[in-house]
């Protein structure tokens, strides 16, 4: 039913304004860090179209900013491609790569720090004006005075500094200078997040009023989701420098298709105390962009995860409890490294890495359903903690454990994804087309053989 | 939803916490700030109450002020600020024997002026020559008092874990240290607690996370361990002050589950503090919403949400995306909030509220039922209650306002 859809060559939307193939930047490589840069943004594709807003959503550090930044030509890309109009923009360079900045501006999202408190608001508006010759200078003093008042603000602003100014005022001022060239394209970055709501309604307001004077097309990002509900026409949801899907926006808060999608607005807050929704809360924190997983981004944390067939029968609880020794054994490995520093102290402790029995009674031994509080509760001490468990799966368990005795933890991670590991762990998966708006999602579920992530969530979240 | 019913059931047994008539300014060069200025609320055991607000609204001060944290140019006025919890009490009329006042069978009113200048512990009930009622007065504690009352009885947790955790220590020392401040553990008990803290967090691989210092903790894990480190005061009562806003929503998500559990767990009052309307929807029982140093409306949550009285709180409330998903524009509240730097002596929302008619601008308005069939839903706006007219109603504010008046210049 879903297909996959090869997107290197075609164009993503209809009449795109930004068209960004296979874009990857990367920090830290060509230093001594060559070999393991930080993948902020890992392989992204997708389209804005002219005249609309597209909002990029996502857990912090997940490359919403190192995207936009690079949109705008703020950040260099490691590779791929970001056509506007056309012009591949990566390649500019120079004078041309400045003329075409003119077309591109970013709003930042903190208002506190992100305007120069030693400049008046007048200059801070004025600066891009200076910076592009435009016009003569008594021009661009009317033109900066018509900006202020653009956004909402009165002439006298002019000889103020920023600091006299509120959160909501300040965000204008950012505004006014965004808008100074004429810009088709605007990227928000969280242009309301330090914003109390009532000032953020005005904000957003203002925002959607100049879209439709001015001809905008913004990239809108955020982590407020109901904030990109109401603004935008379509959403990207980002995870660990992967576009997870993206699509029309109402769309995709009804009925989203990828599992991440589906976590994230669960865990979303609604404003109704009378809501009874049932929420997915996701186990651990997003894995580091220097060492993703191998296979699926999301793969270390997805609820909705594909089970090996041999163990399709595994109780949920019991499956959990495996996650998250997984879990446990994952993130050892990345503290060992950070470690080194630290070597000195840790001379003559060799407790750290002998635990494995306790690591097992408790991930095993803790009476089911007890996560969030009776950790004081007493576990039967001695004994065998994988006792309750089926062999199929005590046993890899066992020989796992085995192997993190003899120090070798690197050996038991192995064995413990041969054994309950699938493809969510060893492929990445494509971006599968889910809808008749060309909504797609990055997951192996939408593949004919499998549930589709809704019916799985349907039938473990709500029905369990 | 049960739970929700389960704290009603626990407010029978009446306040925790009481706050009441609370005025807390900072006198700087430039002007005197009356950061909170006149607010009362109550908190019962086991319920979680919210501070709603806009920045710069007072909840931060309020806070503080419960915890003893106000420092110079900064001072509580006036006010009482009531901890009833009777280990609390029995502790303290033994360590402070001194400050301890007798007022069994004298009336509430008179209790400030039976006490001498600096007692701060109230008895109020006696069973045999221990103290079984009563409570300690915190705007009187003494500093030495108010680091035993932040120890054990009440603990807080701010937005910014970081400020609460010290980055030279482990995670686990800093744990062990306030298990033996305030529980007497030390060396192996402490070791074992520690890690049985962080269990008790959802902090997996416990035994190794204590051995690691702040720097190495994710944001959401910090504030796990400074919510471990609270809870190895065994406090009554905590306060939380945006605890989630700086964490990712599914951070934010297992931190309001975590909370949840140890509430459930430990019949603990939570004073509960963000301007985020979705968090407060999910965790309060009852709101509380400040504006401008004031708390203009109470109710239970449901019922603030469904019916919300004061034009302030309908102006907030209107204007969350999403609640008129039909709406091309969001609705908004004209102008700017105020800063409070004289008494009120109108409403403090005049100038911004729609519905503002002449006597707003001479009468101050006080907390009262927004009707006369409710006692839970209280709102201090001239417009109520809504069955009086509104001469009648006006009348009520104007006597009550200059009543509370008197009271304060005694
Ligand atoms: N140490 C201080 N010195 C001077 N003024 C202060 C101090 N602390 C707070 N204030 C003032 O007291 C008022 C209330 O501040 P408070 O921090 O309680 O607000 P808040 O409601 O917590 O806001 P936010 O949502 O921004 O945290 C503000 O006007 C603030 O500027
Ligand atoms: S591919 Fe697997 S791990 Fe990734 S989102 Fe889909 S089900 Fe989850
Ligand atoms: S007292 Fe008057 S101005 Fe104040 S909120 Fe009520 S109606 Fe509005
Ligand atoms: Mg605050």
């Amino acid at each position: 039913m879903s297909e996959t859809v090869q997107r290197d060559e075609e164009s993503v939307v209809d009449d795109a304004l930004v068209e960004v193939t296979n874009l990857k930047t990367y920090y830290g490589e060509g230093g001594l860090l060559s070999d393991n840069p930080v993948k902020a943004v890992d392989d992204v594709s997708f389209g804005i179209r002219r005249g609309e807003t597209l909002g990029l959503v996502g857990e912090s550090g997940c490359g919403k900013t190192t995207l936009g930044r690079t949109l705008v030509q703020l950040e260099r890309a490691t590779a791929g491609s970001v056509s506007f109009d056309g012009t591949d923009v990566t390649e500019l360079s120079g004078d041309d790569l400045k003329n075409w900045r003119r077309n591109a501006q970013m709003v930042f999202q903190d208002p506190e720090s992100s305007l120069n408190d030693r400049m008046t608001v007048g200059e801070i508006v004025r600066e891009p004006l200076d910076v592009h010759d435009w016009n003569s200078s008594r021009e661009r003093r009317q033109r900066v005075r018509e900006l202020l008042e653009t956004v909402g603000l009165r002439e006298e602003h002019y000889y103020r500094y920023p600091h006299q100014f509120s959160g909501g005022q300040r965000q204008r001022v950012g505004i006014a200078r965004a808008l100074a060239l004429e810009p088709e394209f605007v990227v928000l970055d969280e242009p309301v997040s330090a914003l109390d709501v009532s000032v953020q309604a005005k904000i957003l307001n203002l925002l959607e009023d100049l879209q439709d004077e001015f001809g905008l097309t913004y990239l809108f990002i955020a982590h407020d989701l109901s904030v990109v509900r109401h603004i935008c026409d379509r959403v990207a949801v980002m995870y660990l420098g992967n576009v997870m899907e993206v699509g029309d926006g109402e769309e995709l808060f009804d009925d989203p298709a990828n599992p991440y999608t589906h976590s994230l607005l669960s865990a979303i807050p609604t404003p109704d105390p009378t809501s009874q929704r049932d929420r997915i809360t996701l186990r651990g924190t997003p894995p580091s962009p220097r060492d993703p997983p191998t296979g699926c981004p999301f793969s270390t944390r997805c609820p909705a995860k594909i089970r090996p067939e041999a163990h399709a029968d595994i109780d949920d609880d019991l499956w959990e409890r495996i996650e998250v020794l997984r879990e446990i054994l994952r993130e050892r490995n990345r503290a060992d490294r950070s470690l080194t520093e630290r070597a000195r102290e840790l001379l003559g402790m060799d407790t750290r890495f002998s635990d494995i029995d306790e690591i097992l009674q408790e991930v095993f031994q803790t009476p089911a359903g007890t996560d969030a509080g009776t950790g004081t509760e007493g576990t039967t001490e001695s004994g065998d903690p994988l006792a309750g468990v089926p062999s199929t799966v005590s046993e890899p368990i066992e020989r796992a454990a085995e192997h993190v005795r003899s120090g070798e933890e690197g050996r038991a991670r192995e064995v413990l994804r041969e054994e309950f590991g699938s493809e969510c762990d060893t492929e990445m998966p494509a971006h599968h087309e889910v809808s008749e708006s060309d909504r797609t999602s990055l997951c192996h579920r939408h593949k004919f053989e499998h549930d589709e992530p809704s019916a799985f969530f349907e039938r473990t979240v709500f029905d369990g | 939803m049960s739970s929700r019913m389960l704290h009603r059931d626990r407010r029978r047994g009446g306040p925790i916490l009481s706050v009441e008539d609370l005025r807390t300014a900072f006198f700087t060069d430039k002007e005197t700030i009356r950061a909170v200025d006149g607010a009362s609320f109550e908190v019962h055991k086991g319920e979680t109450v919210g501070i709603v607000g806009e920045s710069g609204s007072g909840k931060s001060v309020t806070a503080r002020s419960i915890m003893g944290l106000i420092e110079s140019p900064g001072e509580v006025l006036d006010g009482r600020i009531r901890f009833r919890d009777r280990g609390t009490l029995e502790r303290f009329a033994d360590s402070f024997s001194g400050k301890t006042v007798d007022v069994a069978g004298i009336d509430d009113d008179e209790h400030a002026a039976t006490a001498g200048n600096d007692d701060f512990v109230f008895v109020e009930e006696w069973s045999g020559n221990d103290p079984s009622g009563g409570y300690v007065d915190v705007t009187r504690a003494s500093p030495s008092a108010l680091r035993k009352l932040r120890g054990n009885g009440i603990a807080m947790i701010f937005q910014d874990p970081l400020s609460s955790l010290n980055p030279v220590y482990t995670v686990g020392n800093q744990i062990k240290e306030a298990l033996r401040l305030h529980q007497g553990l030390r060396g192996r008990a402490a070791t074992e607690e520690a890690v049985n803290l962080l269990e008790a967090v959802s902090i997996p691989d416990a035994k190794r996370r204590i051995t690691e210092y702040p720097h190495q903790f994710s944001g959401g894990m910090r504030q796990r361990a400074v919510i471990a480190m609270a809870l190895a005061c065994e406090p009554e009562v905590l306060i939380c002050d945006e605890p989630t806003t700086a964490l990712d929503v599914t951070i934010q998500a297992q931190i309001l589950e975590l909370l949840n559990g140890i509430q459930e767990e430990r019949g603990l009052a939570i004073v509960f503090i963000t301007h985020d309307m979705g968090v407060m929807a999910e965790v309060a029982d009852r709101l509380n919403v400040m504006y401008a140093g004031e708390i203009v409306e109470t109710a239970p949550i449901e019922e603030l949400f469904a019916n919300p009285k004061h034009p302030y709180t309908q102006g907030l409330l209107e204007s969350i995306p999403g609640r008129h998903p039909d709406d091309d524009r969001l609705r908004t509240i004209e102008g700017d909030v105020p800063t409070p730097n004289e008494p009120a002596t109108d409403c403090r929302f005049a100038p911004r509220c729609p519905e503002a008619f002449e006597e707003c601008e001479a009468v101050h308005p006080v907390s009262v039922p927004v009707n006369e069939g409710t006692n839970d839903h209280t709102a201090a706006c001239l417009l109520y209650p809504e069955d009086e007219s509104r001469e009648a109603a006006v009348e009520t504010h104007r006597r009550r306002g200059s009543n509370s008046e008197v009271s304060i210049d005694e």
